[in-house]
């Protein structure tokens, strides 16, 4: 039992456990829901935008349309034209902004191209001329009120019709007041002449001599020019100012250097126009060009004459040789930018279709600059190089072979060349593949549309983009230039037997092989010995040999060996995969855009960033050291310069450590695909290549594989061709097959370059001879003086005889045989041929003497070395290990360098156009530019590029710059005294700095209510406040000192309380006296001041000629300030119906002492009990006079005497005297003019009427009722007063906490209500401006009935005669009946005969029928639907 | 001793008479300045209407002073909802970025909005402006004071203020109104506006407008600067030989 009890429970836990767990799962899994609110497209939001998609709650007003979508997907807001406003026409405009905004005229072509009410046209207003909309132009001619509309649809360009204003008819105007004016006819009011006045076509007003007073322009005289608006050239003018012609006959240059033409024929077109710049009277034309062409001075505000426009690499910028060609002309634009390396390059073959190579340091932008009426423009291009600045010249008209510079920002297409066009991959592709995909790669990269640069199989932006690197943005885009190049090890196997270079390992590995050559040595000397002992030299041979070849190579072969991927520990490896990766973006190790300017010259620190680029080392420690230290410069020095397509292969630069600085020249070989010899087997240059240009080949020992086999197979075939047949040239064919292939092979014929030719010759080996041909002069040199004269004598002599075209008379002796063989005269000009003939003359000598004795034997040793040598090489291949490594580079956003800032350098400063140090500044001390970077605004990219602590600060304004807010900068503003700011003349020798701020000297008191400036100076950008209160933290301080931007100079005006424009948050200064301000001041990094900064300084108390002025009381508020001469009028108070007394505070602007007096009195007059003292309540001063608390700190006695009732009019005369201290000595000042409240009475505040009350009965659900309150008497006799109401009994008589009427402030009081059924009940409560009050309360009650009446019954009264058809409904009301057919309650049917006082029974006027149509009605004015009753035939 | 008294007497008479002369024209010009004695009643009213003008005249130039600049620069607007904060000004965006399309849609104001927007500005700072205490009764005549009412006007090369002060002075029966106050400022708005129109047109339909054309087509008559806080642009026009100068912007769009 006990078990089946503990089985029960071990289940019944078992199923606890498992149902907690989902109850626990499904409790936590649960996550909350948040909802996030609807966006949608909003016609009309809460802010009354149009168009705005925001979230769903500002979209609420009253049938305004929403829709959960983009505004473009919207009927309402959908873009379109939007024409007639103001006669405009808008272009992709929002429908409901032009038609509910604007009451305009919508389309939707979004261009407004078929838009009629858009074409544009010429209008002719006058002489003037304008190319606008028709609209336009009737809305513009309409302020002329005597022109009519003059719209000419067919002039299609602005130029043409600014043209027809030239040509309107022009003459002289005649009014009848003799006023003379030359203008367009249309203008005239009177057109014919009549009488002498109207419109003289064609005809100077001064030629008018009898109709105008105007003389003619005196000749010759220039002041006597002008211009006219819509014309580009200088005329004449008459004594009125009327024009009289085109200026001619007068050289205007001889009277205005400004002048560019003698005569007056400007024109706009060619860069002249009608001018008076230096304001001297004389009209002329002048040059709208900013610069003349070659030969004129240069203008040397121009950006291009700056300092750094030009650098020592190049122009940062459109060439000047391109620009200076015909000087810069009106409309003329170039580029501008920060590197050379941004240049734009022009040529055809140049893969690139912005011109450009992607070397955009970061940081950099493109500008635009434009000439435009002599002034020079800068725009520049989007940042981020999101556009780039493109030039070009063209010839404009052949016959002034001007050539014109014109340049544009384009938007930057790079995002293409990195996603899209590259597809090729050596790594996962097939050869043809491969080549197929870099065709495509390459097409793709050049189009039009891209700006690429096509690096022969890899393509990348042409200006490469920029980054917020700081925020880490571009990791994307910079990881698509991560690159892996791969090397292969070898560990020989003798090599790998006695360890493959581990410490200790490679002697072990050299000496195993000279043991196991001088075994072999010793092995092939015995098996010679056995077979021919008397061949001591063969002998000798094949010991030596194959102890030397074994012993040697395993000694040069000692360890690991590298085989192929030399490159990828090299310096330009590195280098072109940190250009691939900066090539992209700001990416990579790179320089910052300073580094291009002449501060290049400044410590890289500043400008490099290397963080960006890492490579790293995939490598097994020991092979890489060990092959690297002992291969040092050997991998290059075993391949020729071109084989090895000039890569430099410098193991000592830490390779593959650190990337040394970047360079675009290093490692160009590399990112420009260009590499003449290159191996297969690394994939970095495998990718750089095109297939057709990969081949196979060996370098050093790449071939050792299959080479080894080879020469194994060689010497066998050419060792059993020998020992069969005995013929030299079948053994020798053999061994030259085994040579010419192995590695073995090579050794043996660089050995053969020693044995002379003959020798070669005889034993056919021709490749021999071929070699020692080929081996040139000074392998030849070098084997001569082993080689007996005799021999070479008939070969010199034959050839001096050949090649000279003489005989030799005279027998040479074996010098001179000598001298000419190698003498500069002979063997300079035969060479390689006499060098030959010399050699195979040697060599035949040298093999009969020879040949006879020894061939067999030698060869005989060789054949034994080189099998020993094979089987040698065949043990290292089978027991050889082989290893890749593979080196990766890893591709990141640029990063800044990080550097500490001192006090000399803050290169975050240098990004400012106004940077102003003394020497390496961008602008002169006045302002002007001096340096190209003047033109050049900074901005946050630009400034972050510049270090991790620039930061661009008050961003958005006037004062936008780009300070140091190193995190290393713990140091707090320093404060010091700004003299230049302060006002009142103070000067440095009125300041005393001491060791907290500084005091301005008693001497330069400040004279009292003067605002004055206070001017600081921080050594870094800061804000300041100030207070009163000194040991206040900065952000304890409420008052902010100047205003909140980060800047170095501030100034704070002081003020007091009466001083007009005082700052809302200043501290004002209350009078008189000492005042000590408390400053403190934080950087950009929040390090501000621990201590506060003391400035001090003395206010006059210089005497006081002032009366105290009463700005007000309690009784009537003050006035602003400005009105301030107000206050003396009489103020009017109403006072509570019976009051005999009134309490007021006079609000003064300084300390005083004031009275009252019911009469107009002299303050000395008035009763001095009326008396109080003011005290301090800022901003004023409080004198009270309050009844029952008399002689209490300086209160006085309320103005009493009097009973409030209807009719009262007491005045009330007030006047303060200043200085009420005892001690004062000097003269008191009073008012004159008293500060008058006249006090009125009132009567009590009546509710005479109040509603609604009774019952109010509806039928509809919500019922509108109106609370209605009549007041009566009060402080104006009319009622006027405010109501206010509440529901709470409790707070019946509290207006505090009642709610104001909607409809107040009168004596009718109005509040719209919705009340819902049963008792309602409202109490009021309303008060006058004399303070009575009066309340009341409002009842009444709601019924509401929704529901139609219902037929109780039917039948036929038969207590009637005859019996009358009666119907009874459930409630009171009345009915209607038809006996015909269904009708309208309103309009049709028959009243029904009410029974009795019920309401509920209605008998019918028709007594017999068969069908009745009934229809009943409440007295809510429910109405049910008709009934039929048809009455059955029993 | 006799002579001398007749001549000591005869100072003393000179002396009297000066003073009373003096004081006699002491009391003309008192008379003439307060109770407009010796003079027409309507140039006695015009004369104390003049300050009242003036007051206003000063105070439609300080509005105007005080704002223009400040509505310029800020696109027409003194509170616009959608900006860019440029060179401390809150430049109103003209063209909202579309995202993923060079073209903007176009929200620019008219030109009626925002000049209803200037003059309501210049009609509330004139109103605090004015010195409501020129206009109280004086001795001898009575004022009664009425509304101001600005009335601003964009035409052409000019921004034209005009103001109505409705004062009356009363002068026994005779009555002077304040005049009617015109003036006209340096503000060529509603060309620049019209250029403003093109602008927007243009970066709306393509995306870009070419400023230097633009100039070179104008001759000249408009200079069109052109910056471009990242990633948006603002177009700052001025017509030559005015100091008004009118911004608006283009709202772009970030493509990293």
């Amino acid at each position: 039992m006990k078990i089946r009890v503990k089985r029960f429970l071990a289940l019944a836990q078992i199923l606890l456990v498992i149902s907690l767990m989902f109850v626990l799962g499904f409790t936590f899994s649960s996550a909350s829901v948040s909802a996030d609110e609807e966006q949608v497209c909003c016609e009309k939001d809460n802010d009354g935008n149009y168009c705005n998609y925001v979230p769903s709650s500002k979209c609420t007003g009253a049938g305004v349309l929403k829709a959960s979508t983009s505004c473009d997907q919207t009927s309402f807001c959908k873009a379109g034209c939007c024409a007639g406003v103001n006669g405009f026409c808008y272009s992709n405009y929002a429908k409901a902004l032009c038609e509910k905004g604007y009451s305009g005229s919508y389309s939707n072509d979004k261009n407004c191209d078929s838009v009629a009410e858009c074409k544009l046209g010429c209008c002719i207003i006058g002489t003037q001329a304008a190319y606008l909309t028709r609209n336009r132009c009737i809305q513009e001619t309409g302020k002329f009120p005597d022109l009519e509309v003059d719209f000419r649809e067919s002039v299609n360009t602005e130029q043409d019709c600014l043209n027809l204003a030239r040509n309107t008819e022009k003459g002289c105007c005649v009014t009848s007041d003799r006023k003379c004016k030359y203008d367009a006819k249309s203008e005239c009011s009177v057109q014919d002449v009549v009488n002498g006045t109207g419109f003289y076509k064609d005809t100077y007003c001064s030629s008018l001599t009898n109709s105008c007073d105007c003389a003619p322009h005196k000749d010759g005289d220039p002041r006597a020019t002008t211009c006219l608006a819509n014309d580009d050239r200088v005329f004449w003018k008459d004594s009125c100012g009327n024009p009289e012609g085109v200026v001619e006959g007068i050289n205007l240059k001889s009277y205005d250097k400004a002048a560019v033409l003698s005569d007056g024929k400007c024109d706009f077109n060619k860069g002249t126009l009608c001018g008076d710049s230096n304001k001297d009277g004389i009209n002329v034309c002048e040059s709208l060009d900013c610069e003349g062409g070659t030969g004129v001075a240069s203008n040397n505000k121009l950006s291009l004459h700056m300092d750094n426009y030009v650098s020592k690499d190049g122009t940062r910028g459109t060439p000047l040789d391109v620009i200076n060609e015909d000087g810069l002309l009106n409309g003329e634009s170039w580029c501008e930018f920060d590197s050379s390396d941004q240049q734009q390059i022009n040529r055809i073959d140049f893969l690139s279709t912005a011109g450009r190579g992607s070397k955009d340091p970061v940081g950099s932008r493109y500008y635009r600059h434009l000439c435009i009426n002599g002034q020079e423009l800068v725009e520049p291009c989007k940042d981020f190089r999101e556009e780039y600045c493109y030039f070009n010249t063209i010839n404009v008209g052949s016959n002034s072979g001007k050539s014109y510079t014109e340049s544009r920002c384009i938007s930057n297409q790079w995002k293409p060349c990195v996603n899209e066009c590259n597809t090729a991959n050596p790594q996962t592709m097939d050869r043809f593949t491969y080549t197929e995909a870099l065709k495509k790669d390459q097409q793709c990269c050049l189009s039009s549309k891209r700006d690429c640069f096509w690096n022969s199989n890899k393509c990348v932006p042409a200006v490469s983009p920029g980054f917020k690197f700081w925020e880490g943005e571009g990791a994307e885009i910079c990881a698509k230039a991560n690159t892996q190049c791969a090397a292969t090890f070898r560990c020989g196997g003798w090599n790998r037997i006695f360890g493959c270079g581990e410490e200790g390992t490679k002697a072990a590995g050299s000496v195993g092989g000279i043991v196991a050559g001088a075994a072999a040595g010793g092995y092939t000397a015995l098996t010679l010995g056995a077979t021919a002992a008397a061949a001591a030299g063969p002998v000798a041979i094949a010991v030596v040999g194959a102890a030397l070849l074994i012993g040697l190579t395993s000694g040069l072969q000692g360890g690991w060996q590298i085989i192929s991927g030399g490159e990828c520990f090299s310096q330009d490896y590195l280098q072109a995969a940190n250009n691939l990766c900066r090539a992209v973006g700001d990416c990579g190790a790179d320089y910052n855009y300073l580094t291009s300017y002449a501060d290049r010259d400044i410590d890289s620190n500043f400008t490099l960033g290397t963080t960006g680029f890492t490579n790293t080392k995939n490598v097994e420690g020991e092979i890489a050291e060990y092959a690297i230290k002992e291969r040092d410069g050997k991998l290059q020095d075993t391949k020729s310069v071109s084989d090895r397509g000039n890569v430099e292969f410098t193991f000592k630069d830490g390779i593959p450590g650190v990337l040394t600085d970047p360079d675009w020249k290093k490692g160009e070989i590399f990112y420009k695909f260009n590499v003449k010899g290159r191996e297969l087997g690394n994939m970095f240059v495998r990718a750089l290549f095109t297939g057709n240009e990969v081949k196979e080949q060996g370098w050093l020992y790449s071939a050792a594989s299959l080479s080894a086999a080879t020469a194994v197979a060689g010497g066998v075939v050419g060792s059993i061709a020998w020992g069969v047949s005995g013929g030299l040239a079948a053994g020798v064919t053999g061994a030259s097959l085994g040579l010419s292939a192995s590695p073995l092979g090579y050794l043996v014929t660089k050995g053969l370059e020693f044995i002379p030719t003959q020798y070669t010759k005889n034993l056919g080996l021709a490749a021999g001879r071929n070699a020692f041909e080929s081996a040139a002069k000074s392998q030849f040199e070098t084997a001569l003086p082993s080689i007996k004269t005799g021999a070479l004598r008939p070969a010199v002599e034959s050839s001096l005889k050949e090649q000279l075209g003489k005989g030799v008379s005279t027998k040479l002796s074996d010098a001179e045989i000598l001298k000419l063989a190698k003498g500069e005269e002979i063997a300079g000009k035969i060479g390689k041929e006499v060098a030959g003939k010399v050699s195979k003359g040697a060599g035949e000598q040298f093999a009969k003497d020879q040949a006879a004795r020894s061939f067999s034997g030698y060869l005989t040793g060789v054949s034994a070395a080189l099998w020993l040598y094979t089987a040698y090489q065949l043990a290292d291949v089978f027991f050889e290990d082989v290893r890749q490594v593979t080196i990766s580079t890893t591709c990141q956003p640029w990063q800044p360098p990080s550097y500490k800032i001192t006090e000399e350098t803050d290169i975050c400063e240098r990004c400012n156009s106004q940077y102003n140090a003394d020497d390496e500044g961008y602008v002169n001390k006045d302002k002007t530019p001096k340096d190209v970077r003047a033109f050049k605004k900074c901005s946050e990219y630009r400034c972050k590029s510049l270090g991790p602590s620039c930061e661009l600060i008050n961003k958005g304004t006037t004062e936008e710059s780009c300070v140091s807010i190193n995190k290393l900068d713990v140091s707090s503003p320093k404060i010091e005294p700004w003299i230049e700011g302060f006002t009142l003349g103070i000067k440095e020798s009125d300041i005393v700095k001491n060791s907290n701020g500084f005091i301005i000297k008693k001497q330069k008191e400040i004279p009292i209510y003067t605002p004055f400036n206070i001017a600081l100076r921080t050594d870094e950008p800061s804000q300041c406040k100030m207070s009163m209160e000194h040991s206040k933290r900065y952000n304890e301080m409420d008052n902010v000192f100047g205003n909140n931007i980060f800047k170095y100079f501030h100034i704070n005006t002081m003020f007091y309380p009466a001083n007009r424009n005082t700052t809302a948050s200043g501290i004002l200064l209350t009078g008189g006296g000492h005042y000590k301000l408390y400053l403190r001041c934080i950087d950009a990094v929040g390090n501000a001041n621990e201590n506060d900064y003391v400035v001090e300084f003395d206010v006059s108390s210089e005497p006081d000629l002032t009366a105290p002025t009463i700005f007000g009381s309690s009784l009537s508020p003050p006035v602003p300030n400005d009105l301030v001469n107000q206050t003396l009028l009489a103020k009017e108070v109403y006072l509570m119906s019976g009051a005999n007394y009134t309490d007021i505070t006079l609000f003064v602007n300084e300390p005083a002492e004031c009275r009252y007096s019911y009469i107009p009195l002299d303050f000395g007059f008035m009763n001095e009990t009326n008396l109080c003292k003011t005290q301090f309540n800022p901003p004023y001063y409080e004198c009270k006079f309050i009844r029952g608390v008399q002689n209490l700190a300086g209160i006085g006695p309320a103005p009493s005497g009097f009973v409030s009732k209807p009719g009262l009019a007491q005045f009330v005369y007030f006047k303060c005297r200043d200085h009420p201290e005892a001690s004062y000595n000097g003269t008191r000042n009073f008012n004159k003019d008293a500060y008058t409240v006249v006090l009125r009475g009132s009567e009590t505040l009546h509710i005479s009427r109040s509603g609604p009350s009774g019952t109010i009965k509806t039928s509809s659900a919500i019922v509108d009722v109106t609370l209605d309150v009549q007041t009566s008497g009060g402080a104006l006799l009319n009622g006027k007063s405010i109501c206010k109401y509440t529901t709470e009994e409790i707070n019946k008589e509290n207006l505090a906490a009642m709610t104001e009427f909607l409809n107040t402030d009168s004596s009718y009081h109005t509040q719209p209500w919705k009340p819902s059924s049963g008792a309602q009940r409202f109490f009021v409560g309303c008060y006058d401006q004399a303070g009575n009050r009066a309340f009341a309360s409002i009842s009444f009650a709601v019924e509401k009935d929704v529901t139609p009446p219902i037929i109780a019954k039917v039948y036929r009264d038969q207590s009637f005669q005859p019996p009358q058809f009666t119907v009874e409904i459930n409630e009171p009301g009345e009915c209607k009946d038809s006996v015909e057919s269904i009708f309208n309650y309103d309009a049709e049917g028959n009243l029904m005969n009410a029974v009795g006082s019920s309401g509920r029974v209605f008998t019918s006027t028709v007594p017999n029928s068969n069908v009745y149509y009934i229809v009943c009605r409440d007295q809510f004015n429910n109405t049910m639907a008709p009934a039929i009753v048809q009455i059955a035939q029993v | 001793m006799i002579n001398a008294m007749r001549k000591r007497g005869q100072a003393t008479v000179f002396a009297i008479i000066g003073i009373v002369i003096l004081i006699i024209v002491a009391l003309f010009f008192f008379l003439r300045n307060e109770f407009g004695f010796f003079v027409a009643p309507t140039s006695f009213l015009s004369d104390k209407a003049k300050p009242i003008e003036d007051n206003l005249k000063g105070c439609i130039n300080q509005a105007v002073s005080n704002n223009l600049n400040y509505f310029g620069k800020q696109g027409g607007d003194f509170g616009p909802t959608r900006y860019v904060l440029y060179e401390s000004n809150n430049v109103k965006y003209y063209c909202t970025n579309i995202p993923n399309d060079e073209k903007c849609l176009n929200v620019m104001p008219s030109l009626d909005e925002m000049i209803a927007a200037l003059n309501s500005k210049i009609q509330d700072d004139v109103n605090d402006c004015v010195d409501k205490s020129l206009v109280e009764s004086g001795f001898g005549y009575k004022i009664e004071a009425g509304k101001i009412t600005i009335n601003t006007l964009a035409s052409g090369p000019s921004l034209i203020v005009k103001a109505h002060y409705n004062v009356k002075i009363f002068k026994d029966e005779n009555k002077f109104s304040v005049r009617d106050i015109t003036l006209s400022y340096d503000a060529p708005l509603e060309d620049i506006y019209s250029v403003a129109v093109d602008i927007v047109n243009a970066e709306a339909r393509v995306g870009f407008f070419e400023q230097l054309l633009y100039m070179l087509n104008k001759k000249g008559q408009f200079i069109i600067n052109l910056d471009k806080p990242y990633p948006d642009k603002i177009y700052k026009i001025h017509k030559k030989n005015s100091n008004f100068e009118f911004w608006l912007a283009i709202e772009g769009e970030r493509n990293i």
